[in-house]
């Protein structure tokens, strides 16, 4: 009659509840208003430079005749990367069976569908005026009643990143529905009540409920590694699908996919250092989980390293014009940015070779603090100095961000906080209901 | 719940599995078990698969329609000639296939669930039994052996 034997501790379970409880029902001190407030800056910022965009069009970025792609689709694509950690932490862990998964991967899968929001927006702003952009994005047919190029690499991005953003949501709203309704009746507030009542669907935790739960969990999981695998693979196509050198390479789906995974833990890592510190989660976040990212990480990082020395290989034996991009990456105006990033990217994460320094908290923050923003300037060179070497060297100018390029990265960054604060005072920030069934032990 | 019903609550696992034990054996009808979290304590009858099939039969629906789309719109609403052949490549056609597939196969995977678990279900009499809670229950039909059940839950909890 019984399928297996096993123990289960439900004052475990019950402890766990009040934790996540009393993180819902904590009226946030002064604080915590300060710092969304402070996070307004940046997004007024951003705002403010979004406007100008809008009304006076991509003249206001630092673009020139030869670098015509710049800091809003490095943004675009480091952003993207940023959203791939939360949906490989959620799915591609789930179906491995990582239970050490289970008080992350809310966080992670949070960060994924902000990050996604916000790569979106950077593929809108690019445009300069999105709603003329429109007709060519999105398939309805234009007034000469002609359809949108299916086989353009930025239609397939725009199908590739609403679907991941789409998938991502409903992903993150079906490991929250037993949650919201655990609580529906246990936070203070009247507001979050009726929210939980109504997003939690009624689910009251019958076996039925539960073993279809589980069913479709484990299909939604690999349906969302399917797609994250193929998003970036995607994302790299709007490059390697031109015939611009330092773009057109085959490896690049791989050097994509592996960069977006590795930018994106770095971001869980210091996203779960911080909350582990500020809502004392040392209990259920330990050292042991930052271990086993920063293994993910060493290991995305050997990836990288693989990709910088096939681009190297290709460089010196590619002919002249391979030759002279790789010259210009490595000796020319922009290459203290390459070599920054080489050293963040290849180098610095070398020192999780020690097993002290993996499980080491403050390491990890600070590494994974300087791997982001040399990530970001690895998507720089990747966008601007290829371009900038393409051209004929009589129109090449150098291309540097102007102020409102600035203010939407800057923007970026708070709105990203920003919303991240909203859904910690409104959702259970860990997975409660994961958590209780990782704490059934078969005898 | 039904009037009839009974509902026993216990916070031990053991306690859950001869409560279950019991009722079968005085062939007493479990009409639902409520639980925390997935425990998989017994064999179930419910056809998991289903959710698996509705899945497949939404990306298929999916895939044929994105391929269409995208044949339909290059070749016949707006044909363009390229070198006297149509503005349509099955291998340029895969990239939104495959992600509107997927898509669409979580969202069969979706409305499957709900189907299934006849979720919604907000608007229900009894919402304030019908909660999720840290306690492990059984609900139970009352029959003619129900007395005899009880009062064997009884003596093993007053046992423990």
């Amino acid at each position: 009659m019984f399928d297996k034997d096993i123990t289960y501790n439900i004052e475990k379970s019950r402890k766990v509840s009040n934790k996540v409880l009393s993180i819902l029902n904590n009226d946030y001190d002064k604080k915590y208003y300060y710092v969304l407030i402070l996070l307004l800056l940046p997004i007024i910022l951003g705002i403010y430079a979004a406007y100008i965009v809008f009304t006076e069009g991509i003249a206001t970025f630092g673009l020139n005749n030869s670098v015509v792609w710049g800091l809003a689709i490095s943004s675009f694509v480091f952003w993207i990367g940023i959203g791939h950690a939360g949906t490989l932490i959620s799915a591609i862990l789930y179906l491995f069976n990582q239970k050490w998964r289970s008080p992350i991967h809310r966080m992670a899968e949070t960060m994924t569908i902000i990050s996604v929001i916000i790569a979106a927006f950077f593929l809108l702003v690019h445009t300069g005026r999105p709603w003329f952009a429109a007709y060519w994005l999105f398939p309805y047919p234009s007034q000469m009643g002609m359809w949108v190029n299916f086989s353009s690499p930025l239609i397939w991005d725009l199908f590739a990143v609403l679907s991941y953003f789409t998938l991502s949501i409903l992903f993150w709203y079906f490991g929250m529905i037993p949650d919201l309704s655990f609580y529906k009746n246990k936070v203070n507030s009247k507001y979050k009540q009726k929210l939980y009542d109504w997003a939690g669907l009624g689910f009251y935790g019958s076996e039925k409920q539960w073993y279809y739960y589980q069913r479709s969990y484990m299909i939604f999981a690999g349906l969302a590694a399917a797609m994250v695998i193929s998003v970036h693979t995607i994302v790299s196509f709007d490059f390697s699908v031109t015939i611009v050198h330092g773009w057109h390479s085959t490896i690049y789906p791989i050097y994509f996919v592996a960069g977006a995974i590795f930018s994106g833990i770095a971001f869980v890592i210091k996203l779960i250092i911080i909350n582990r510190y500020v809502f004392q989660l040392k209990q259920y976040i330990t050292q042991q989980h930052i271990e086993k990212l920063n293994r993910i990480f060493l290991a995305m990082s050997l990836i990288i390293t693989y990709s910088y020395i096939m681009e190297f290989i290709t460089g010196v034996f590619g002919g002249a014009s391979e030759r002279a991009l790789l010259l210009e990456r490595t000796t020319g105006k922009y290459s203290i940015i390459f070599w920054f990033s080489i050293i963040t990217n290849s180098l610095l994460p070398l020192l999780y070779i020690n097993k002290k320094l993996r499980k080491s908290i403050l390491i990890s923050f600070i590494i994974s603090l300087f791997v982001n923003i040399g990530m970001w300037l690895e998507r720089f060179v990747i966008v601007v100095v290829s371009l900038y070497k393409e051209k004929i060297l009589s129109v090449s100018s150098i291309y540097f961000p102007s102020y409102i390029e600035w203010f939407l990265l800057f923007g970026s960054f708070g709105f990203f906080m920003f919303i991240y604060l909203l859904f910690i005072k409104f959702f259970p920030i860990m997975s409660v209901s994961e958590i209780k069934m990782d704490q059934i032990n078969e005898k | 719940m039904k009037s009839k019903d009974i509902c026993l609550s216990f916070s031990n696992i053991d306690d859950l599995k001869l409560a279950i034990e019991i009722a079968e054996s005085y062939s007493i009808e479990i009409i639902d078990i409520i639980i925390p979290a997935y425990l998989g304590i017994r064999k179930t009858e419910y056809k998991g698969s289903l959710i698996g099939i509705t899945s497949f039969i939404f990306s298929i629906v999916a895939l044929l329609l994105v391929i269409y789309f995208q044949w339909w719109s290059s070749s016949i609403d707006y044909p363009l000639n390229i070198g006297g052949r149509e503005f349509f490549s099955w291998v340029f056609s895969i990239p939104i296939a495959y992600e509107l597939t997927i898509l669409f196969a979580a969202i069969g995977v979706f409305v499957s669930y709900s189907f299934l678990t006849k979720l919604p279900r907000w608007h229900n009499a009894d919402s304030s039994f019908y909660n999720m809670r840290d306690e492990l229950m059984i609900i139970v039909s009352k029959n003619d052996n129900i007395n005899d059940f009880l009062s064997k839950i009884n003596y093993i909890n007053q046992k423990n």
